[in-house]
């Protein structure tokens, strides 16, 4: 079930990725993990050893806020939203990623 | 790292618990919620729960980083340090317990002495603005030939005198019409009087002062409201303020005081208020005569205070000095003072004493007054800064001590230390944790510290302050902690860091490969050594100052008195302040002495107006016949009774002692002393000359014996020239109070009930104040000198255990280190005793380094001593022999027992030994 090559995610992208995924509306840890497994079609798993230290640091860095609230399964969990200084990191970040993806892009593209 | 930053993650540290449990909670959650995907996919229960657990990873792993997240690794690791550290010292008792203990000692001591320096030199008075405040005194080049009470001055011996008593005129004139003197404050001590109050009677202080006295300082009343001018009327029932210690005392602290009647010498008084508990007056360490002041009058009262039997005092009008004077002035006008005030005192002298004056104004001296009155100062400063040095390097042998501990604990500790670092702990971690260890023996030891500097204080006092030279009662306060804590933060970088630095300072892979750690035999003088020469030098210093100081005490205790002081009992009466005059005071002495010689267990029994080695005497120059010098011959004097010298053992040599019949009014008479008799009445006998008292010319003296010498009012200095006279000839009238002194044979305490019973005979009110032996006066007189050599001995000798302790631990590691090399030498055929030179040798360089670095260090610095030592010489050879001889035998014995240990090394065992 487990595919056997992972990619290693460098940090700051598991952010990206992360901010991304909540601009859509506040989500709790696993949910997470779960939107971007399937929106990726199940190429990137953040398993929890990579989703929590993270969404602790984006916390800590003020960048989404944590709440608890009540889950579909009937126990509280803890809900993550985007703050506006996330917002503004999501879209710095975002624009840096499309000029990297570009640029390497292009260097990969020269004959 | 910013200030938001470092809220947010102290506020983590707190909430840690709580932020742990949610993790896990959220984590569980994310298990949960993985488990039912899997049952979901079709899972059974327990394969979908063992699948949720491999996706996840390890759960501890995911909580470290999120800890790290957090941010909380600096402080976790703190308190884990200080977990470890607390752990490690209590596994081993012994040395943690030695730590500790030098520690409390070596920085209790800093405290305790720099508190009572603080107090003493430092120490500010509590008024507002004391920097503003001066001490006015004056003089002049002729003499005026003015009355003084309670005064220091002295002459110059020249005509010319100073003084630091004014007389009622000049005062009040300096109040009112000085413009740079301001707030003018005149006060003047009453000595010793009996204080009644609340059913309680008392002998204790008393002053007036003017009516500005507490408003000029700036200080309020506790309770009550101060004295002020209004309260300076000459009729209707004075107002008294009593300081906090009487009101504690007597009162119990309650508010009902106030209004209450109190009783000066019977006179009453009502009381208005209560000073403040840190106010003690301009003068901390009291008056002449008055040393712990409990009461403060207007100055008016003074009127009332006359001595019956005496002529009246004019207290307020006469030219008579009594009052001492200090005001405000601002910075730079001191010159405009002195020249204003110099002729405010000219034009309020009266008439005669201007013509003498001529047109030379008396001069006008002004000191600062922001710490008091200095008496207290003078007498101490030198005393406490010696103390200071002294409790300085006990200090330093500590933190050497604990140095060479904690360095001889971390080369033990090697192997642990090299197993972490290559278990991939870092140096500066390493570090952290020994220095968190230093720094947990240092806390502690400064708890302790405090602890002692507390207890420190209050043994000082009781050993340095006698009752002439008492000392305020002083307790630490929050420069004294922090002071304290500045040098125990010091001790822990300076006995901690340098063995953590040097322990961490090795090559890891090489040190785990030697079985036994490292040091081939030479290394043996390492830092260990240094210290341990170290310390043998202070304890050097130290010992040869406690030497120095016990024998110059026991030649103050063996100088020639001139008199037998054995087996003598003193005590005073005051009839005076119960009513008595002069025929019925005069008949009450004859008849207690008499009825004292009648006391079984009494040898004998007579009086004198001063007690001998008191400190107090009486003096003024007396002109004899066919004499000379209009001047006249400067001498002591002391009334006496009947039989006086026969009771102190003073030899007559010529002529006749006081008997019972020169007891009369007249003729007049007095005995003279062999210094007295040189001086005034040159060679041959002067029994059957005259002389005259300089201040009443019109009495006539007839010279009747002459003593041997005998010491005063002091053990030091050669015997001055003393006059003793019969109490009923006093040239002053009655004298309300005398000193008894009886010999008695047999028991003390006996003796002494035995003579309350006789006095309480012969009239049942009077009560026996300051009951002693001559023996305890004595020795109160050296009360400064007795603390001192106590105080130094008690830390040389503290220095000398610290050193041994040193050096005891020292060697008992080298042998412990090296017991396979001495096992193998032995097993080569060395025998015992070799080994045990071989060791012994090491301990003399060692010592000997010790000794070479510490004469030098004596040299030099019982100099500075020199000036408190009486009889002996800093340099003196014996005691640098004796100080010598202690260091070294007690470094011997020090040295032999773990050496001893060496010699009985089992060479199979120790080859074996790993």
């Amino acid at each position: 079930m487990i595919p056997e090559s992972k990619l290693d995610l460098l940090q700051g992208t598991v952010d990206l990725l992360i901010l991304r995924t909540l601009q859509a509306g506040p989500l709790h840890g696993w949910a997470i993990s779960e939107r971007i497994q399937q929106i990726s079609e199940d190429v990137l798993r953040l398993n929890q050893g990579s989703l929590y230290p993270a969404l602790h640091r984006l916390e800590h860095q003020g960048s989404i806020k944590a709440e608890w609230g009540v889950s579909e399964l009937g126990r509280r969990a803890r809900f993550y939203k985007l703050t506006a200084a996330g917002r503004k990191q999501l879209e710095a970040e975002t624009r840096m990623w499309a000029r990297m993806a570009g640029a390497i892009g292009r260097v990969l593209e020269m004959a | 790292m910013g200030w938001t930053d470092f809220i947010l993650r102290l506020r983590a540290l707190v909430r840690h618990g709580r932020a742990e449990s949610e993790l896990d909670e959220e984590l569980r959650f994310h298990m949960e919620m993985e488990a039912r995907k899997a049952r979901a996919n079709g899972l059974n229960e327990a394969e979908a729960r063992r699948s949720a657990r491999v996706v996840l990873g390890g759960v501890e792993q995911v909580r470290e980083e999120c800890r790290d997240a957090r941010g909380l690794t600096l402080l976790e690791n703190l308190a884990r340090d200080l977990r470890y550290g607390a752990r490690v010292l209590r596994k081993t008792p012994g040395f943690t317990a030695i730590a500790v203990l030098s520690l409390a000692i070596g920085i209790g001591a800093n405290t305790a002495v720099f508190s009572l320096l603080d107090a003493v030199l430092l120490r500010m008075l509590p008024v507002r603005n004391p920097e503003q405040l001066v001490v006015v005194t004056w003089g002049a080049r002729k003499g005026l030939d003015l009355a003084s009470y309670w005064s220091t001055g002295s002459g110059d011996g020249h005509g010319g005198w100073t003084n630091n008593v004014f007389p009622w005129p000049i005062y009040s004139n300096m109040r009112a019409r000085s413009g740079v003197l301001r707030d003018a404050i005149g006060f003047a001590p009453l000595g010793e009087v009996s204080i009644a109050a609340n059913g309680e009677a008392s002998e204790s202080g008393a002053i007036v002062i003017s009516g500005n006295y507490f408003s000029a300082l700036g200080v309020g009343t506790v309770l009550g409201r101060p004295i002020s001018d209004d309260d300076d009327t000459a009729d209707g029932l004075p107002s008294a303020v009593i300081s906090y210690r009487y009101w504690e005392r007597v009162f119990a602290g309650e508010r009902s005081a106030i209004g209450k009647t109190l009783y000066i010498n019977g006179q009453p008084c009502t009381i208005i208020g209560v000073a403040p508990k840190e106010f003690l007056g301009v003068s901390a360490g009291g008056f002449m005569g008055a040393p712990q002041v409990d009461v403060m009058l207007p100055i008016r009262f003074r009127d009332r205070m006359q001595v019956p039997g005496q002529a009246r005092v004019a207290w307020f009008q006469d030219e008579v000095c009594w009052i001492e004077v200090m005001g405000r002035l601002e910075a730079g006008r001191d010159t405009a003072a002195k020249t204003e005030l110099a002729r405010i005192a000219f034009d309020n002298l009266p008439e005669p004493k201007k013509a003498i004056l001529g047109t030379e104004p008396p001069r006008i001296y002004l000191d600062p007054g922001s710490r008091g009155l200095d008496s207290l100062r003078k007498a101490y400063r030198e005393p406490l800064l010696i103390l200071m040095g002294v409790v300085g390097l006990t200090l330093l042998m500590a933190c050497a001590n604990l140095a060479g501990l904690l360095l001889a604990r971390a080369t033990a500790r090697q192997r642990e230390i090299l197993l972490r670092m290559a278990l991939g702990a870092t140096r500066a971690r390493l570090v952290r944790q020994l220095l968190v260890e230093g720094a947990l023996l240092s806390g502690a030891g400064t708890v302790a510290a405090v602890a002692f500097a507390w207890w420190g204080v209050r043994a000082l006092l009781a050993m340095a302050a006698s009752r002439s030279a008492p000392i305020p009662a002083t307790s630490p306060d929050a420069r004294v902690f922090a002071f304290t804590a500045a040098v125990s933060l010091a001790a822990t970088f300076l006995f901690a860091l340098a063995p953590a630095l040097r322990a961490t300072r090795v090559d890891v892979a090489a040190g785990l490969k030697e079985d036994t750690v490292a040091a081939p035999a030479l290394r043996g003088i390492g830092r260990g050594s240094i210290l341990v020469a170290l310390q043998v030098a202070l304890a050097l210093v130290l010992l040869a100052g406690a030497t120095l100081f016990t024998r110059s005490l026991a030649k103050l205790q063996s100088l020639p008195l001139g008199f037998n002081p054995h087996k003598l009992v003193l005590f005073d009466i005051a009839p005076g302040e119960n009513g008595y005059d002069e025929p019925r005071g005069n008949q009450l002495y004859a008849r207690v002495q008499e009825r004292l010689n009648r006391t079984g267990g009494v040898i004998r029994a007579s009086l004198s107006g001063n007690r001998l080695i008191s400190g107090w005497v009486s003096n003024g120059p007396i002109l004899p016949d066919g004499g000379a010098d209009a001047a006249g011959v400067q001498s002591d004097w002391n009334l006496v009774g009947a039989d006086f010298l026969e009771v102190m053992g003073i030899p007559v040599i010529m002529g006749r002692g006081i008997e019972p019949r020169d007891m009369a009014s007249t003729p007049r008479v007095a005995v003279i002393n062999q210094t007295l008799a040189r001086r005034a009445f040159g060679e041959g006998s002067p029994v059957g000359r005259r002389f005259r008292w300089s201040w009443k010319k019109d009495w006539d003296v007839e010279v009747i014996g002459v003593v041997r010498d005998a010491k005063f009012d002091s053990l030091r200095g050669d015997a001055p020239p003393t006059i003793y006279v019969p109490y009923t000839q006093a040239t002053y009238g009655f004298q309300p109070n005398m000193t008894f002194e009886v010999r008695i044979a047999g028991n003390m305490t006996e003796g002494i009930a035995a003579i309350r019973r006789a006095v309480a005979d012969v009239d049942r009110k009077l009560p026996l104040i300051h009951v002693q032996t001559q023996e305890t006066q004595i020795d109160d007189s050296l009360a400064q000198e007795h603390a001192f050599a106590t105080l130094v001995s008690l830390f040389s000798a503290i220095a000398l255990a610290l050193a041994c302790v040193g050096l005891y631990g020292s060697v008992a590691y080298t042998v412990t280190r090296r017991t396979r090399e001495l096992g193998v030498r032995m097993a080569l055929g060395a025998d015992r005793f070799a080994v045990l030179r071989m060791l012994l040798t090491q301990v003399a360089i060692t010592v000997g380094a010790g000794l070479a670095l510490g004469l030098p260090a004596t040299w030099m610095l019982t100099r500075v001593v020199e000036s408190q030592l009486y009889g002996i010489t800093a340099h003196d050879p014996a005691s640098m022999v004796m100080a010598c001889a202690g260091v070294v035998g007690t470094a011997m014995i020090a040295a032999l027992l773990p050496a001893r240990r060496a010699m009985r090394i089992d060479p199979v065992r120790a080859l074996r030994y790993e």
